[in-house]
């Protein structure tokens, strides 16, 4: 099946202004409709926790009311709607779209994909014993560098029984398990990207099943650095980060938000393929990031010279 | 002239109270003001008003002890009815501080004692109480 990964996530919420601000300040576009757009045309889209074109909430606002899969080809739809109707049922709407709720009771819907081809500019580094990447005279920071969320990357969800989510995305979606917190969660990789996961399950007690966080994939940890030091300097609340994530090697740095779940920067993720074999590893502090830091604000060395006369 | 030993907003050592600001400037009912009276850097305490009086809470959700709000004085829920912690969705009761929906369900937020004196809002608490960092 060829699911290529999380297209939009809709949101049913009590504060549709704040949310719509701050997807704005976290670097989304506002398209109209409460749909808020990476470069790619992935989204989030923000809704009243009462309109009715929401499906029923799994919980108090604000919360996660559907999670839109993007697919790569028709064929794809149908045959995730002949599996799928083996034992749920299965809604069919607009364009071949399929409509079904996962074995949590998270509403899913399948459609042909949004996302758009764009380019956007790398990192380019200079490494010592490597040929250099920026050649004499490019610059690697500027004042004005802009940094925009490229794609939406993936959702984590609080499931409360973890092995039987895994089985229904890994034995009828086709997802691959890339590694594993043992006794916490999978990370999951649907047939349709290379990207280390796409989906990430926690277990938890079934009162708090959600949404833990989404994130869009930026262009390279200095970018996750600047926008997220950016967006501390808009008033944010950082939940965690930034750091470097040890499964998936990308880069995060986690902040508070009114859509009742953290929203993540995220960049540089591993890519992998079927002959990967899942590493298992125990979770905790040490096996899911390879450092941690708290950001500061910015200071400079100055001031009068320290007692004793070094310098 | 004893009944301050400090002017409002400048503690001196050996104070049992800690001021956090003139009655005026705390919002009204619906919005809250987070507070940094230990000057760690973070807002550690919350006030907000209800209809009958003034509640200040610890900025540290009973789940994981993290700080409740997504930007600066936003503790809580659109309908400003409501404490929600913002890092994981627990909605706590704006007049008592207990959580009714979320991972912490059924455990409450520190609800700090306060005094309020010559038009200003002080905690019951000293400055170099653990309670504020």
């Amino acid at each position: 099946m060829n699911i290529i990964g999380p297209d939009a996530l809709v949101f049913g919420v009590d504060d549709v202004d704040a949310c719509s601000q701050y997807l704005t300040d976290y670097g989304l576009k506002p398209a109209g409709d409460g749909r808020f757009e990476a470069l790619d045309g992935t989204c989030v889209i923000i809704r009243a926790a009462d309109d009715p074109r929401l499906p029923p909430a799994i919980g108090p606002a604000p919360s996660i009311r559907e999670i839109v899969y993007g697919v790569g080809d028709a064929a794809t739809l149908e045959a995730i709607a002949a599996e799928l109707s083996k034992d749920r049922e299965v809604r069919r709407g607009e364009g071949g779209s399929v409509h079904a709720d996962d074995d949590s009771g998270f509403h899913l819907s399948f459609a042909l994909t949004i996302r758009r081809p764009y380019t956007a500019p790398a990192d380019l580094t200079n490494a010592p014993g490597h040929p250099p990447q920026r050649g004499p005279n490019l610059l690697g920071i500027d004042w004005d560098m802009k940094v925009e969320p490229r794609t939406l990357s993936h959702v984590v969800l609080f499931v409360p029984n973890m092995e039987q989510a895994q089985a229904f995305y890994v034995n009828r979606l086709g997802f691959r398990l890339t590694d594993k917190f043992i006794g916490v969660g999978p990370f999951l990789r649907p047939a349709g990207t290379e990207d280390h996961h796409t989906l990430f399950l926690i277990q938890t007690p079934p009162f708090m099943k959600g949404v833990e966080h989404f994130t869009f994939h930026l262009g390279s940890g200095t970018e996750v650095l600047h926008a997220g030091t950016q967006f501390e300097a808009k008033g944010y609340t950082t939940f965690w980060g930034p750091g470097r994530h040890y499964f998936g090697s990308n880069w995060f740095w986690y902040f508070n938000s009114p859509l009742g779940c953290h929203v993540e920067y995220d960049a540089d993720m591993d890519l992998h393929d079927d002959t990967w074999e899942a590493r298992h590893r125990p979770p905790g502090a040490d096996n899911s990031q390879l450092f941690l830091f708290t950001a500061r604000e910015k200071w400079f060395p100055s001031g009068p010279p320290p007692k004793g006369g070094a310098h | 002239m004893a009944a301050l030993s400090h002017t409002p907003g400048a503690p001196a050592p050996g104070d049992t109270r800690t001021p956090l600001c003139a009655l005026d400037a705390l919002p009204p009912v619906g919005q809250a003001r987070g507070f940094d009276p230990a000057k760690s850097g973070r807002d550690t305490v919350f006030a907000l008003r209800r209809s009958d009086g003034i509640r200040v809470y610890r900025n540290h959700c009973p789940h994981q002890g993290v700080p409740l709000e997504y930007r600066k004085d936003r503790f809580l829920s659109g309908d400003g009815q409501r404490i929600l912690c913002y890092a994981h969705g627990a909605h706590f009761e704006a007049d008592t501080g207990l959580c009714t929906d979320g991972p912490c369900r059924g455990m409450s937020l520190a609800s700090l004692p306060l005094v309020i004196e010559d038009g200003w809002l002080y905690l019951a608490v000293a400055p170099d109480s653990p309670l504020l960092r």
